[in-house]
């Protein structure tokens, strides 16, 4: 009889995957964990710049500068070198939040760049006053690519913070550690294999958010 | 002297010269391993996303390829590829840097193909242009600078991410920060983190030239320079658009 | 039109109170009562810290133990703030760490006397070392041995022209390595391959890529793949002694009589023996320290 013998040496040993579900497990939850906190955290700093940039045009330029250098650190120097004055949370939730900046402002500005002129002026007509307009007619218009610049950032976090697990903030990235310092391929493909997996369960749950929260968005042209 | 002033002393101090070679040295090496990369990611990515953008086929795809790509750990990627193939140094690096590099390209290409204006590429048949012909004239060039976005986009960050090389057997410039990192210097990881960070910008700052002088003046956008990264504005689930520089 | 703009409305206030939700759910943070060890990121200090552990539970000392913790300059800071209260360390890693990259010698009494010293500087204790060693080591292969006719450092010198290195990248600049073995033996190597530490090496010196390995003295694949480890004839490593180091809640001497004993029990042979359990064997440090305990009658 010949039976595929799985064990260490396998790509994915079973076996360790069974006997180590609640490790598995917590290291998902602090995966999730500090990758929403700091997309929410992008968007609580990100919304503000944005409206601001997209009525004040000459501040678009300078944001857009610095956010791309910011996204251009490689992070696991940007997180060695705020150890000094954070702790190691803070070290990780600050790099992972000054990633998401760039695409967020981008995509608000484009999204209250799109709103039609006219539509504004009928507004204005109906007597709106400004923050009225911002959150019954421009926010909401701008919905989609807004929730797309958050989709982004969410994805691009999910990869980015198995890096902080060389700060020892855990996450699936102790996963891929371990795998590395044992030349063991389970953890590594689990650790990897639930990345992905969650940025794709988090752009679906984004995308379901946006098909809720714009309904007038769900018929395609 | 203060922090910066340690940083930029250190960067006189190991400009060049050194076991191993100094800044300038592996500045270069960094270049060459980020360049390889992408020139591979190009070759892999742009034949299927030309064709799947000319066709209008495989929206799907083309978005889940984005998406997995960003979510792919290159850490983890790097790891498997020295396992898998079994070497050091240039293989398992360029390994993970063409994953990291195919995504924004293959996205951007095939977004920036299939948002070519219907009426537009209709007249062009009307004139009697072939598929072929359609695509050279007008899809590409069209694309063009949507596609240069996707490549600077990736260009950034394989550059950014090249650090991780110097843990698998290959120079560059991630060696100023890991080894400052294990001997708790952070002058030495900021000067080395400050010399990938200008590095980028300048190769970004170089595309964008080379984008501007290709790019017809009627095609130019207002968008600044600088910007790298492709902003996506979603119109329904399986149809994204990407907008950038 | 009203009826979709109340939805709207209201879809946008779950969207926000669950965002909330999630950020507050998520704001773990660790850290039960009792002592707090925790390890570096590296198995063979997982292992230790589990051993510590539980000899501290099993002594009726309420313990958690936090594996992979970090890097040391991270635990260190951790131990200064409170946030750790143990961890498991190297005599001479720990001392150079503390006092700069050239303090610890190759002398146990004087590093340990020296590292007492700096701890105390720090508001931070050591216990009693163990006899168990992980030094950092040069190993080659039977092959290269037989060919180049290596047994110690010394032999390397008139040779290492012809040799590749592969070592972490920080070698290069770390005293007790690179630049040591050029001032003490005069070994200049033909090139430092920068690689991590563990598998990348070990597989670089299987396939040839390199000649001379850096490794530690406990690791498995020595022993697994019949390198020949090479003697430091000239006493260029410090003493590398496993020794735990604490902070103010550790500072006991219930504690310390449990930790002694633990120390007094660990030898290199029965560390490596654990490594290969874990390294290779993949079993988890957890059970490894808890059969350790056992057979010394210390749980």
């Amino acid at each position: 009889m010949i039976e595929a013998a799985n064990g260490p040496d396998s790509w994915i040993w079973w076996e360790w995957v069974g006997d180590h579900q609640d490790e598995i497990l917590s290291r998902l939850r602090e995966h999730i964990s500090l990758t929403v906190l700091s997309v929410a955290l992008g968007v609580l700093i990100a919304a503000p710049l944005a409206i601001a940039a997209s009525r004040r045009r000459v501040l678009y330029t300078p944001l857009l500068v610095v956010g791309s250098i910011l996204y251009t650190i490689p992070s696991l120097a940007a997180f060695v070198l705020l150890l000094p004055w954070t702790s190691r949370r803070e070290a990780a939730l600050i790099v992972l939040t000054s990633y998401t900046i760039l695409v967020l402002v981008r995509n608000i500005v484009t999204g209250l760049d799109g709103v039609p002129a006219d539509i504004k002026e009928a507004a204005q007509g109906m007597g709106y006053s400004p923050l009225r307009m911002l959150v019954r007619i421009e926010l909401p218009i701008a919905l989609p690519s807004i929730v797309a610049g958050i989709r982004i950032a969410t994805v691009t976090n999910v990869g980015l913070v198995t890096v902080a697990a060389l700060i020892g903030q855990g996450g699936l990235g102790a996963l891929i550690n371990d795998g590395l310092r044992r030349d063991f391929s389970t953890p590594l493909v689990v650790g990897a294999t639930l990345s992905v997996a969650l940025a794709v369960a988090l752009d679906f749950g984004l995308l379901g958010v946006q098909y809720l929260a714009a309904p007038w968005q769900r018929r395609s042209r | 002297m203060g922090f910066l002033g340690d940083v930029f002393s250190w960067l006189g101090d190991n400009w060049s010269g050194g076991v191993g070679g100094g800044i300038d040295h592996r500045a270069f090496e960094h270049l060459q391993i980020s360049g390889l990369s992408i020139l591979i990611a190009l070759v892999i990515a742009l034949p299927p996303a030309v064709t799947l953008g000319h066709l209008r086929r495989g929206g799907a795809l083309a978005i889940n390829v984005a998406n997995i790509g960003r979510a792919l750990p290159s850490f983890a990627i790097l790891v498997l590829a020295l396992q898998i193939t079994n070497r050091i140094g240039v293989v398992p690096t360029v390994v993970a840097l063409v994953a990291l590099a195919i995504p924004p390209i293959f996205t951007n290409t095939y977004v920036g193909l299939r948002e070519v204006d219907a009426e537009i590429r209709e007249s062009a048949a009307g004139m009697g242009m072939r598929g072929t012909q359609v695509l050279a004239r007008i899809e590409l060039p069209m694309a063009f600078p949507l596609i240069m976005a996707g490549i600077r986009t990736s260009t950034v960050q394989v550059i950014a991410t090249a650090t991780l090389a110097t843990l698998v057997g290959w120079g560059g410039l991630g060696y100023y920060i890991i080894v400052g990192l294990r001997l708790n210097d952070n002058v030495q990881v900021f000067g080395g983190a400050l010399v990938v960070v200008v590095l980028a910008l300048l190769v970004d700052l170089g595309l964008a030239g080379v984008q501007r002088l290709l790019v017809p003046r009627g095609l130019r956008t207002a968008e600044p320079r600088w910007a790298v990264d492709a902003a996506i504005k979603t119109e329904e689930p399986e149809a994204e658009i990407v907008v950038a520089a | 039109m009203r009826g979709s703009r109340k939805r709207f409305k209201a879809t946008w206030l779950v969207v926000l109170a669950s965002l909330a939700l999630v950020v507050a759910a998520c704001d773990d943070d660790g850290g039960g009562g009792g002592i707090t060890v925790a390890a570096a990121n590296f198995p063979e200090s997982n292992i230790l810290a589990q051993v510590y552990g539980q000899a501290l539970e099993a002594g009726d000392v309420d313990a958690t133990v936090e594996e992979d913790f970090g890097a040391r300059p991270a635990l260190l800071d951790g131990l200064e703030s409170g946030d750790v209260d143990l961890t498991p360390e190297y005599v001479g890693a720990l001392l150079n760490e503390l006092e700069g990259p050239d303090t610890a010698t190759a002398d146990t009494q004087e590093s340990v006397d020296l590292l007492t010293a700096a701890l105390a500087d720090r508001d931070l204790m050591a216990f009693e070392p163990s006899e168990a060693q992980d030094v950092d080591a040069l190993a080659v292969t039977q092959d290269t041995a037989e060919e180049f006719g290596l047994a110690t450092y010394s032999d390397l010198a008139p040779v290492a022209d012809q040799l590749r290195l592969g070592a972490p990248p920080e070698c290069a600049e770390f005293p007790a390595c690179i630049p040591g073995l050029r001032d003490t033996y005069g070994i200049e190597f033909a090139e430092h391959v920068p690689l991590e530490a563990g598998p990348p090496i070990f597989e670089a010196l299987n396939n040839g890529d390199i000649e001379v390995a850096r490794v530690f003295s406990t690791d498995a694949a020595i022993a697994e793949n019949d390198w020949v480890v090479l003697e430091d004839d000239q006493g260029l490593n410090p003493v590398q002694n496993v020794i735990p180091v604490g902070g103010s809640e550790a500072d006991t001497s219930e504690i310390a009589e449990i930790l002694n004993e633990v120390s007094a029990a660990l030898t290199t042979e029965a560390l490596t023996e654990l490594n290969k359990r874990v390294v290779t064997d993949k079993e988890d440090p957890e059970d490894v320290a808890k059969d350790f305990l056992e057979e010394n009658d210390l749980a």
